[in-house]
């Protein structure tokens, strides 16, 4: 009898362990998106003129009807309806992994077409084009300007706020000579007077001098 | 029986060397492309630049800016206390042991705020803590705190005390022209002493 008993034991020990593996083989689910890029390759991305698209090469690709390219616009949908360009999809930020979003860019791969993405600024289009690539989308290009800048309604648009928004340093170093070239004179010069100021001379009370109660 | 116990054995030695020759797995600490989505769309991340005048000038311990631009631009001109970690060498062992200090704010900043948010996300996909980004960069930096316009005069209180905040803390980071005409203010202020008179000392009491 404990014989028997011993032995049903380990049999539902081994369909135990044996049916606790191949539920956890079957319910595993590899991640939908995965990072193809390491750290260092997404970071030599950031120096790679081939990824980006700037604001010259946009007005030429708008006008060039061959639809090998796709605009892509992940402002959200309220700028989008105001005003976008011509042929282009509106994704948001937020919405980039949705399914139907995902099912776009697989589209856009399968055809060998060419994905530029533009924001507001270059600032918003920067995060999502970032992780695009770095989940394997190699087909996706930054446009390097602000929406502003596509609105070929305005002949001016090219140069328009580019400058206080792109990565050209802007730094007038004639304006802070001006301000701290002087300074240094006008501190040393007030130096000599500001310890004379501190410096106190006790008066001694005479003894003599003071009645007291 | 004896069967079953090495089966069982069996089972458990195989998922152990399963185990054993899985690859390395560095990827734990990373966030995952959703969660760095949903981080990218949260604008949190980004510090406007009188705030971090405003630490930089109380001399805040906690906060580490961080000039990501390429060193002959941060040679050029650079916010006073900022340290210099190019882009391009984000991963290199000495910057990882500076951006991996827990108790510190790292803040980017690069000209615009292009590349320091490009460096954000890739520090954020890496896992690390307490960083942001300075909004606009040194450029609007320069051109609000050294370059600060003063408001009209029909300006609200609040403009006006902006600006006067502005033109104090660039005075503290680079002094001021008007120091120059200083010292014949100071002058005027000098204390003289005057020596009691005995007259008046004797006539001491309560």
């Amino acid at each position: 009898m404990d014989e028997l008993n011993k032995t049903n034991r380990l049999t539902i020990a081994v369909i135990g362990i044996v049916l606790v593996i191949i539920i956890g083989l079957v319910t595993l689910r590899r991640p939908d998106i995965k990072y193809s890029l390491t750290p260092a390759e997404s970071l030599a991305l950031l120096n790679d003129p081939a990824s980006v698209i700037t604001p010259v090469q946009a007005t030429a690709l708008m006008k060039d009807s061959s639809g090998k390219t796709v605009f892509i616009d992940v402002r959200n949908s309220i700028a989008f309806d105001r005003g976008h360009i011509k042929n282009a999809v509106n994704i948001q930020v937020r919405e980039l992994f949705a399914k139907k979003s995902k099912a776009t860019f697989l589209d856009l791969e399968k055809a060998g077409q060419t994905a530029v993405l533009y924001g507001e600024t270059q600032q918003q289009a920067n995060g999502p084009w970032l992780i695009l690539r770095q989940t394997g989308f190699k087909n996706v290009l930054l446009f390097t300007g602000n929406y502003v800048q596509l609105d070929i309604a305005n002949s001016d648009s090219l140069t328009r706020l580019l400058p206080q928004l792109s990565e050209t340093p802007l730094i007038d170093t004639a304006a802070l000579k001006a301000i701290s070239a002087p300074a240094k004179t006008g501190k040393d010069a007030a130096q000599p007077v500001k310890s004379e100021k501190k410096k106190v001379t006790p008066v001694k009370k005479e003894a003599s001098s003071g009645g007291g109660c | 029986m004896n069967k079953r116990y090495m089966l069982l054995a069996g089972i458990i030695i195989a998922l152990g060397v399963g185990i054993l020759f899985m690859p390395a797995k560095d990827t734990a600490k990373q966030t995952q492309p959703e969660l760095l989505l949903a981080a990218i769309d949260d604008p949190s991340r980004f510090l406007s630049t009188d705030d971090i005048t405003d630490r930089l000038v109380k001399k805040d311990p906690a906060l580490m800016l961080i000039d990501v631009r390429y060193e002959s631009q941060f040679k050029a001109f650079s916010i006073p206390g900022a340290i210099n970690i190019p882009a391009d060498s984000l991963l290199s062992a000495s910057a990882q042991e500076i951006l991996n200090q827990k108790e510190m704010d790292k803040v980017f900043y690069s000209n615009a705020d292009v590349t320091s948010d490009q460096t954000w996300i890739i520090c954020k996909r890496m896992g690390l803590q307490r960083i942001y980004v300075m909004q606009g960069g040194v450029n609007k930096w320069f051109n609000t705190i050294v370059k600060a316009e003063k408001p009209a005069e029909t300006a609200p209180t609040e403009a006006m005390d902006l600006y006067q905040f502005r033109v104090a803390a660039c005075q503290h980071f680079f002094g001021s022209p008007e120091m120059a005409a200083a010292p014949k203010v100071v002058e005027k202020q000098k204390v003289t002493v005057v020596k009691k008179t005995s007259g008046a000392a004797s006539g001491g009491g309560c």
